[in-house]
């Protein structure tokens, strides 16, 4: 895959990431519209769609803040594609009907496909990583959030009172079980099929 | 996979392993698929947790800024098609009646602030001296185009050349305000202060900076004492009446 430059609405990007509340309102006032207009055709409200464009806006910035995210499309037609899409895979949750969400990712050469497609990608990868975390046991989890929040593993030793090897083995048990629950689910080998 | 290995990849991220076991582990990477796709998952899992964590209190920050948002536009959108749904004549007709309203109420009390009141005389200089003549033309130049940073910088030239020109000072120290530099402009406007024929211009000047920064009350004192033989007598009683 050639790499393609980066567009000039990366800016709609950058304003997720430092919460430029001017630029953020733009993305509303050019393109809110539109999500509401779908959703309301497919079964859903104007409150539906503010949570999907919000909840949408926030995987974007994760994303963004996690991994280098260059956006190679207009943000348009990356930011409804996936608004469209969440929206339908909620109706697919959430109903005993079959809803059939059309494969919009078959043109993989499309850059707001593509784009689309690794942040969606994205999303359930640190979902999983979530539900097989809060499945750890109270102490692992304890522990592993320590270790995150204070980064140095001497000082979760001396605040917890014990000692740094203590720590460091029972973090990489508790690390360890996690990698391991998240490698058996099914949801890991479909993202990594 | 075993706890003990578990222990190696925690030491390995944390350069804790000793030479012989780092390139004992970096090989068996090389060589055991399975080993090596384990670390790389352990290791991408823990960035992702991190990460999560690194993000939290900007990603609320965020949040709130979304809810603001998206509340200005839907409700916004929502107030007007609530109106024009209803009677879109009743709605022109209590705008325009609003309209005149505040057209009304404007014009009873014009706004207390500092640029309606801060209207400076253009500054005339050249006529007072022969030497110097391009700087005085370039801060003349400079004050009545308000660029005033650089007025200031002209000006504070003039002003060490005579330093006994209380004009200068007064115009200098204008300058100063409206670049917010209130320190100096302070000391300048006490100092043209005592000047007898100055000394109310100053005073007016000096209630026209504490407007700028806000500072009211300081505003009305210094106004009070602007007697009604001053030029600023009745720019002073407008301003008072504003406050």
């Amino acid at each position: 895959m050639e790499s393609k430059p980066t567009h000039e609405d990366q800016r709609y990007i950058e304003a997720l990431l430092e919460n430029d509340s001017e630029l953020i309102a733009d993305i509303y006032d050019k393109w809110a519209d539109k999500v509401v207009a779908y959703i309301k055709k497919n079964n859903g409200t104007e409150a539906d769609a503010r949570d999907i464009i919000q909840d949408t806006l926030i995987v974007i910035f994760r994303q963004a803040s996690e991994k280098d995210l260059q956006l190679t499309c207009p943000f348009e037609a990356y930011f409804f594609l996936l608004c469209k899409r969440r929206w339908l895979n909620h109706l697919k949750e959430n109903s005993q009907k079959e809803v059939t969400i059309d494969n919009d990712f078959t043109s993989i050469d499309k850059a707001d496909h593509q784009m689309a497609a690794s942040t969606e990608q994205f999303e359930q990868k640190q979902h999983l990583v979530k539900s097989q975390f809060d499945a750890l046991s109270d102490k692992c989890k304890e522990l592993i959030s320590l270790t995150l929040e204070i980064k140095s593993m001497k000082t979760v030793a001396e605040k917890l009172g014990v000692s740094y090897a203590y720590v460091r083995k029972k973090k990489s048990l508790c690390m360890g079980q996690l990698t391991k629950l998240v490698r058996m689910s099914k949801a890991y080998k479909h993202i990594n099929e | 996979m075993e706890p003990e290995e578990y222990e190696e990849i925690e030491k390995y991220l944390n350069h804790e392993l000793a030479d012989e076991e780092r390139q004992a582990f970096e090989k068996r990477m090389q060589v055991d698929a399975d080993f090596s796709s384990f670390v790389k998952s352990y290791i991408s899992i823990h960035e992702s947790l991190q990460a999560g964590v690194d993000r939290a209190s900007k990603e609320q920050v965020l949040k709130a800024t979304l809810r603001e948002v998206s509340e200005k536009h839907f409700d916004k959108k929502n107030v007007i098609s609530i109106i024009s749904m209803r009677n879109i004549y009743w709605a022109a007709a209590a705008a325009i009646f609003l309209a005149v309203c505040l057209i009304f109420i404007y014009n009873l009390q014009d706004p207390a602030t500092y640029e309606r009141f801060a209207q400076h005389q253009s500054l005339a200089l050249a006529q007072r001296s022969e030497s110097n003549s391009e700087l005085q033309h370039a801060a003349e130049d400079a004050f009545n185009n308000a660029d005033y940073e650089q007025a200031a910088k002209y000006l504070a030239q003039l002003s060490k050349a005579s330093p006994d020109d209380n004009n200068l000072k007064l115009y200098w120290a204008i300058a100063l305000i409206e670049t917010s530099q209130y320190d100096k402009s302070d000391s300048l406007l006490t100092v043209i202060s005592s000047s007898f024929i100055y000394k109310h211009t100053a005073t007016w000047y000096q209630a026209l900076s504490y407007l700028k920064q806000g500072k009211l009350e300081a505003a009305k004192t210094l106004l009070k004492k602007i007697p009604e033989s001053a030029e600023k007598y009745d720019k002073a009683q407008s301003l008072l009446n504003a406050l």
